[in-house]
C-alpha cells in the first residue's frame, strides 16, 4: 500500500495511505496531475494539524465506503437527522473544531464529510427559536426591532 | 492571535448547504422561518428557500368571481388557493406586497387541477385568469401539473401546458401527473402524433430540457400512456418525445384487457391496437428515457408494448424499478427474443440501479415469503445473479417492499465483479 505525506498549515507532516488521502477529491486530482506518488510532502495550507488529523481519521474510517449511486431516489430526501452513529460520535467536538472540519472538508473537497458536518449544524438549528439559535452560535442580532417584527408578521403563516 | 472559527466564518455556499438540510425537514416551513429571523445574512440566504416551492390548487381559484381590485381581502380566493402543506411546498401568501416580492423566489410550482377537497366541479375555469395569476412566477425552473380531467377538461389542461414555455422562460422540467379512473370513453381526444396545432409550428425555442410523466390508471387499460405521449408530441412538437426522461406508470384493475383475454383465450400479452379500437401511430420514441418505474398489477402488458424506444433498446435508461411479477414476464420474453436473435443489442446497456418490488410476489410465492422471514438471502442473490446478465453496468440492486434488501456492485480494474454485502435500506 503506497503512502503519501501531507503537510499541515502549521508544518506538521503526516503519513497517510494514498487510498485514504484520495477520499479528498482535491488530493486525488493533484496526485493524478503529478502522475506518480510524490516523495515530497503535499502542503495543505488551509488546515492545521489538529483538524487534519481529524479529517484523516474520518477518511480512514470511511476508506471502503462505496461511491454513492449516480442517481438517488428523488422521493427519499434524506432527513438531516440521518447521520451514522460513528459519524455522530466523530462530530461530538467543540464548535470551533466542528466548523474547522467543515471548512477543511469544503477545501479538500470531501463531499460526504462536508455533508455530515452540515447535517450536524442543521440538527443544532432544528427546533430552536431565533433567539436560541443566536445563543447557540453566538450570532449578533442585526435587525432593528421594527424589521424583526415585520419579518415575524410576514412569516407567521409558516410557523403555525 | 488567531480568532476562533465560528459559524459566521463559513462561506455562503456552505451555509446554503446547511440550510439545504433544513429544507428537507418535515417541519421545513417552520424551521426555515425561524432560521430566517436570526440575522440579515441568514434571512437573505433562507428566504428564497422558504418560497422556493409553491403549490397552487386551480379548483380553489374562484376565477369567475374574482375582483382584481380587492386583493387585500382575507377571503381572496387567490390566497386560499395557494395553500400550505405541512411536509412539503405550499406556503399561502397573505399579503399582496409580500407575494410580489417573493414570487420571484419560486422555482418549483405545482398546480393541482383536480378538486382534491371535493368542493364541487368548477364548470368553466378561466384559463386566462390562471395564466395571469401564474405569470409572476417568471423564475420557475420546474412545473408540475396534476389533473385527472374531472374538473378541468383535458383540452384546457393541455392548452395550458402548451403555453408553459412562453409563460415561464426558464422552465427546464415539466412533470405531468395524471390519475385515470375508468375508460376515457367517447369524446376522448384522438391521439395523433402528427403535430398540427399552433404551439408546434416551427422549432421550439423554449428552455424545456426534460418532461417527466406520472400516470396511475385504474379500471382501464394501457392506452392512456399512449394518449399522453401523443399529446406531448402534439403540444410541444415531435422532438418533445425525446425530452421524456422519467416515466412512472401504474396500472391496476385493467378490466377491459382482462375481458379481452377471457373472450379470446389469448394468454399472450395484449397488443394495444387490438383492444377497443384505439389506434396509435408509433412514430414517437422516448429514446432519452433515463428512469422508469413500472407496475402492472395484473401483468398484462410488456413494457415495450407501451413505451417505444428504437430497436427495443433502452439505451439511456439508468434507473429501472419494476414489480417482480412484471419483470418475470418481461425477462422471459427477452430470453425468448435473444435465443431467436442472439446478435441483437442489449436492451439495458446503461442501467445502474435496478429495483424489484416483491410486494405482490411475496404473497403469491410462499418460498420468497419463507426466505424473507427466515432472513435467508438466497432468493435475493439468485435475482441479482440473473439481473447481472441483463444489466452489464449494474451498480445498485434492490429487492423487497418497504424495507428493501440492497447491495452495491463494483468492478475492479480487471473488470471483475465485486459484489458487496447485502443490507436493508
Amino acid at each position: 500500500m503506497s503512502q503519501i505525506i501531507l503537510l499541515s498549515s502549521d508544518n506538521v507532516e503526516m503519513k497517510v495511505d494514498k487510498e485514504v488521502a484520495e477520499r479528498s477529491i482535491l488530493i486525488k486530482n493533484m496526485l493524478e496531475d503529478v502522475g506518480e506518488t510524490p516523495d515530497q510532502a503535499i502542503p495543505i495550507p488551509n488546515v492545521n494539524e489538529g483538524v487534519l488529523r481529524k479529517v484523516i481519521e474520518w477518511c480512514e474510517h470511511h476508506r471502503n465506503d462505496p461511491p454513492p449511486p449516480a442517481d438517488e431516489d428523488s422521493d427519499s430526501r434524506k432527513k438531516s437527522t440521518d447521520i451514522e452513529e460513528w459519524d455522530q460520535k466523530f462530530m461530538q467536538v467543540d464548535q470551533e473544531m466542528l466548523f474547522e472540519i467543515i471548512l477543511a472538508a469544503n477545501y479538500l473537497d470531501i463531499k460526504p464529510l462536508l455533508d455530515v458536518g452540515c447535517k450536524t449544524v442543521a440538527n443544532m438549528i432544528k427546533g430552536k427559536s431565533p433567539e436560541e439559535i443566536r445563543k447557540t452560535f453566538n450570532i449578533q442580532n442585526d435587525f432593528t426591532p421594527e424589521e424583526e417584527d415585520q419579518i415575524r408578521r410576514e412569516n407567521e403563516w409558516a410557523e403555525e | 492571535m488567531a480568532t476562533a472559527t465560528t459559524i459566521e466564518n463559513l462561506p455562503t455556499e456552505v451555509i446554503l448547504k446547511v440550510f439545504g438540510h433544513l429544507d428537507t425537514d418535515r417541519c421545513r416551513l417552520n424551521t426555515l422561518s425561524k432560521t430566517m429571523r436570526v440575522c440579515k445574512r441568514w434571512k437573505d440566504a433562507v428566504e428564497p428557500l422558504l418560497y422556493a416551492r409553491l403549490y397552487l390548487n386551480f379548483c380553489l381559484l374562484d376565477l369567475e368571481d374574482e375582483n382584481d381590485g380587492e386583493d387585500d381581502d382575507v377571503d381572496d380566493p387567490w390566497k386560499t388557493s395557494v395553500s400550505k402543506n405541512h411536509d412539503d411546498l405550499r406556503p399561502h401568501l397573505f399579503h399582496e406586497g409580500l407575494f410580489l416580492r417573493c414570487a420571484g423566489f419560486v422555482r418549483d410550482l405545482a398546480i393541482e387541477f383536480d378538486d382534491v377537497h371535493g368542493s364541487g366541479t368548477i364548470d368553466t375555469p378561466n384559463l386566462t385568469q390562471l395564466i395571469k395569476r401564474t405569470s409572476p412566477f417568471k423564475n420557475i425552473t420546474s412545473l408540475t401539473c396534476k389533473g385527472s380531467g374531472s374538473n378541468v377538461s383535458l383540452k384546457r389542461f393541455w392548452t395550458f401546458l402548451g403555453l408553459t414555455e412562453s409563460l415561464f422562460p426558464q422552465l427546464q422540467c415539466l412533470t405531468i401527473s395524471r390519475v385515470v379512473r375508468g375508460n376515457s370513453g367517447p369524446g376522448a381526444p384522438p391521439v395523433r402524433s402528427n403535430p398540427t396545432n399552433s404551439f408546434t409550428a416551427g422549432k421550439r425555442t423554449g428552455s424545456l430540457k426534460e418532461i417527466k410523466i406520472s400516470l396511475d390508471v385504474f379500471q382501464s387499460d394501457g392506452h392512456h400512456i399512449h394518449e399522453i405521449f401523443g399529446n406531448i408530441v402534439e403540444t410541444f412538437g415531435m422532438e418533445a418525445a425525446g425530452l421524456v426522461s422519467e416515466v412512472d406508470l401504474y396500472l391496476e384493475d385493467t378490466g377491459a384487457v382482462r375481458r379481452h383475454r377471457r373472450q379470446t383465450g389469448n394468454l399472450k400479452y395484449l397488443k394495444l391496437n387490438e383492444e377497443n379500437g384505439h389506434n396509435f401511430e408509433e412514430d414517437w420514441r422516448v429514446n432519452n428515457l433515463r428512469r422508469l418505474k413500472y407496475t402492472d398489477c395484473e401483468g398484462l402488458y410488456l413494457v415495450p408494448d407501451l413505451i417505444f424506444v428504437d430497436g427495443g433498446c433502452f439505451e439511456k435508461l439508468r434507473w429501472l424499478e419494476v414489480s417482480l411479477s412484471n419483470w418475470f414476464i418481461w425477462r422471459d420474453e427477452l430470453k425468448r427474443f435473444f435465443s431467436e436473435s442472439p446478435t441483437s443489442p442489449a436492451p439495458f446497456p446503461n442501467v445502474e440501479i435496478f429495483k424489484l418490488n416483491t410486494r405482490g410476489a411475496v404473497k403469491a410465492n410462499p418460498t420468497i415469503e419463507y426466505w424473507n422471514k427466515s432472513g435467508d438471502n438466497k432468493w435475493f442473490r439468485d435475482l441479482l445473479d440473473e439481473s447481472l446478465i441483463f444489466f452489464p453496468r449494474l451498480r445498485d440492486f434492490r429487492a423487497g417492499t418497504e424495507n428493501m434488501r440492497r447491495c452495491y456492485i463494483e468492478r475492479n480494474p480487471d473488470g471483475e465483479l465485486v459484489i458487496g454485502k447485502d443490507f436493508f435500506c
